[in-house]
């Protein structure tokens, strides 16, 4: 905090340098084209971003290679100051566990889970000796939902008998239940209806605050762009389409 | 956590789950029963007679010998006059002989006619001698001492009365009613043939006969319990007979005498030979069932893969939620192999209940029908390794589930939800 008041500069939290990266053709064999080259990104802690652009233009695959999903053909993506492509890929599922939460379109719970085992899943695999959370209590779990405005009732219900906007709700609070430090969230209003997407809108934007999580919104629904801090359009970071010319 | 996952992710399909654990019940039901049967066979078999050195009989196979004299099964081609029986037992070398007369029986049970010698000197599994609940052998023509289970499943108490038939049919209408017998003892229980016998004296046999011929009763020709008792009661014929020797060198030159005796044909026997025939006669069906059992083993672990395999389209986006949450692919790659082991484990739980269940009623039937012990203890050290086989073949089986989910899991995305 003292350092960062000195050097008025803001922690980076992301940071991408030459990014290459194309997908491997499972059945030809063969590297296909390229999809993404990303010459230079990087996000401030606590920025809540708007990433937009068409469909098809890299944001999933953006998404996956921040979260370690994939890693890069080259070129560096740091979080919090960790290198992703140089980790196998075990420290890279840790990584994610401990300091990214995800949230999707849909059918982000385990269906025949409890809500409870659902949150405490994503707990399970956070809970390492590098950041020891201990045993998640369901008062805990409560809490969480009640910062939700989801009922104590609901958690020892299944995932699969909830509405999709509780689904969605629930997937926030398992994203945050490790309070990572960045939070990715992938087109997650698409399944529901404009008054269901505001309120989900208004609550993710308010606990990632209080969460102090940096966030990545990913949409193609420019309307929800005037709640970020920052609208990043993909098109115009992605340099493969200026490659290929 | 992983067993939680485990678990619930089975019970969320119970229908498919259920209906394998049941394939793999079965397979393992079969394969321990014939393993446990073979083995109580074996060992029930073993431990019927011990400590005698030669079986003597009628010439006929040496099996054949050792099922009737010793197992109660199937019956003598021919008998041996008491002249031979007499001569042979006074032979220097043996120590002690028993005679046996069998062909009468009491409501479906074999009635064996001897001497007191046989209360004696008759050993079964580790060198153990008879011993009487309660009761003493017999002494009168008319005593009879019951095996331990003709006693029980008969309700029999000492002091009561009872009336031979003859043959061996479990209804006979020829019966010796106007002889009845009457129980001096009872003896403990030995976990062989002899429970289920009851055992009179020679002269018993003799008695009971004596207005017959061949079979039959003498037309107009009626004797009394009390006029028989006045007749000579020496048997003329005895059905075969044990030796004891004094000493174990002896034994291959007295049974080449046997075998040679010029007065009738006979054949004696050494019962750990005879056995050991049994025992490679039975053994290339024991291969066959053990066989059959495994590839039905083999079938519903295959069954089970399947099951695993199929329902891998349907579980892509639970791969895909345990992976954003930080599941490792190894995570996934163990899920499927422990639940493979549920699935096991949960139809091997049925199995050993259903196996008790089926012995613990089969028991009675086994010992009454087949002179076979059967006990519900299953544990030995060669189904500990059928056990350990059963659960190797099962993560085996489950590698092709299991590795298909690895590979899902690695090439698992954002764009997979």
């Amino acid at each position: 905090m003292v350092q960062s008041e000195v050097s008025a500069q803001p922690e980076l939290i992301i940071e991408m340098k030459d990014v290459h990266f194309r997908y491997f053709g499972a059945k030809s064999g063969r590297n296909q084209r390229p999809v993404l080259h990303i010459p230079h990104w990087q996000v401030a802690a606590g920025q809540q971003l708007f990433i937009q652009g068409p469909s098809g233009c890299g944001k999933t695959t953006l998404l996956n290679l921040l979260t370690g999903m994939l890693t890069p053909g080259s070129g560096s993506i740091c979080l919090l100051n960790e290198n992703l492509a140089t980790m196998s890929g075990h420290q890279r599922d840790c990584f994610r566990a401990r300091h990214i939460g995800v949230v999707f379109q849909q059918f982000n719970l385990i269906s025949y889970l409890s809500v409870a085992d659902n949150i405490r899943l994503a707990a399970h695999f956070g809970n390492t000796q590098e950041k020891r959370l201990g045993k998640l209590t369901d008062s805990q779990i409560v809490a969480l939902l009640d910062q939700l405005h989801m009922p104590a009732s609901l958690i020892t219900q299944r995932a699969d008998s909830l509405s999709v906007g509780q689904q969605q709700r629930v997937a926030i609070a398992r994203a945050l239940i490790n309070e990572p430090e960045i939070l990715v969230v992938d087109e997650p209003t698409s399944a529901l209806d404009s008054t269901a997407s505001d309120a989900f809108m208004r609550l993710l934007l308010d606990v990632s605050r209080s969460n102090n999580s940096t966030l990545l919104f990913v949409s193609h629904d420019q309307r929800l762009a005037m709640n970020f801090d920052e609208t990043v359009c993909l098109p115009e970071l992605n340099r493969v389409a200026t490659d290929a010319a | 956590m992983l067993l939680k996952v485990a678990l619930k992710s089975l019970l969320n399909r119970r229908i498919t789950f259920c209906l394998t654990v049941l394939s793999i019940a079965i397979s393992i039901f079969v394969l321990l029963g014939v393993e446990h049967v073979r083995q109580e066979a074996r060992e029930s078999f073993g431990r019927t007679v011990s400590g005698v050195d030669l079986i003597v009989g009628a010439r006929t196979s040496q099996l054949n010998l050792l099922l009737y004299s010793v197992f109660r099964i199937g019956n003598a081609t021919n008998n041996i006059s008491w002249q031979s029986y007499q001569t042979l037992s006074a032979n220097k070398a043996v120590a002690w002989s028993i005679p046996i007369s069998l062909g009468d029986s009491h409501r479906g049970y074999r009635v064996m006619g001897t001497s007191e010698h046989y209360f004696e000197y008759f050993r079964f599994g580790p060198q153990k001698p008879l011993e009487f609940r309660a009761g003493q052998p017999f002494s009168e023509v008319f005593d009879v001492v019951l095996g331990a289970e003709v006693a029980r499943s008969l309700n029999y108490q000492m002091g009561q009365q009872l009336v031979l038939s003859h043959g061996l049919g479990k209804t006979s209408f020829t019966k010796h009613d106007d002889k009845p017998f009457r129980v001096v003892g009872i003896l403990k229980p030995t976990g062989t043939p002899v429970d289920q016998t009851l055992h009179v004296s020679l002269a018993g046999i003799e008695a009971i006969h004596v207005d017959w011929q061949n079979g039959v009763q003498r037309p107009g020709l009626k004797v009394s319990a009390e006029q028989a008792l006045e007749r000579d009661l020496t048997p003329k014929n005895i059905t075969a007979f044990m030796l004891g020797l004094n000493s174990k060198m002896a034994i291959f030159k007295l049974q080449r005498q046997i075998n040679d005796f010029r007065k009738e044909p006979l054949i004696a026997i050494l019962p750990g030979v005879a056995l050991a025939e049994l025992w490679q006669m039975m053994g290339s069906m024991e291969k066959i069932l053990l066989l059959i059992s495994v590839l039905v083993l083999l079938a519903s672990l295959i069954g089970m893969a399947t099951m695993l395999l199929a329902s891998m389209r349907e579980r892509y986006h639970e791969i895909a939620v345990l992976r954003a949450v930080g599941a490792s692919p190894w995570f996934i790659f163990l899920l499927i192999e422990l639940e493979a082991m549920l699935i096991t484990l949960t139809g091997l739980a049925l199995a050993l209940l259903g196996l008790w269940l089926a012995i613990s009623q089969a028991q009675d039937y086994l010992s009454d029908q087949y002179g076979l012990f059967i006990s519900t203890d299953f544990y030995s050290s060669d189904v500990g390794v059928l056990l350990l086989l059963i659960f190797a073949a099962t993560l085996v089986m489950a590698l092709l589930p299991a590795l298909n989910a690895y590979r899902r899991s690695v090439q698992v995305s954002v764009n997979n939800f």
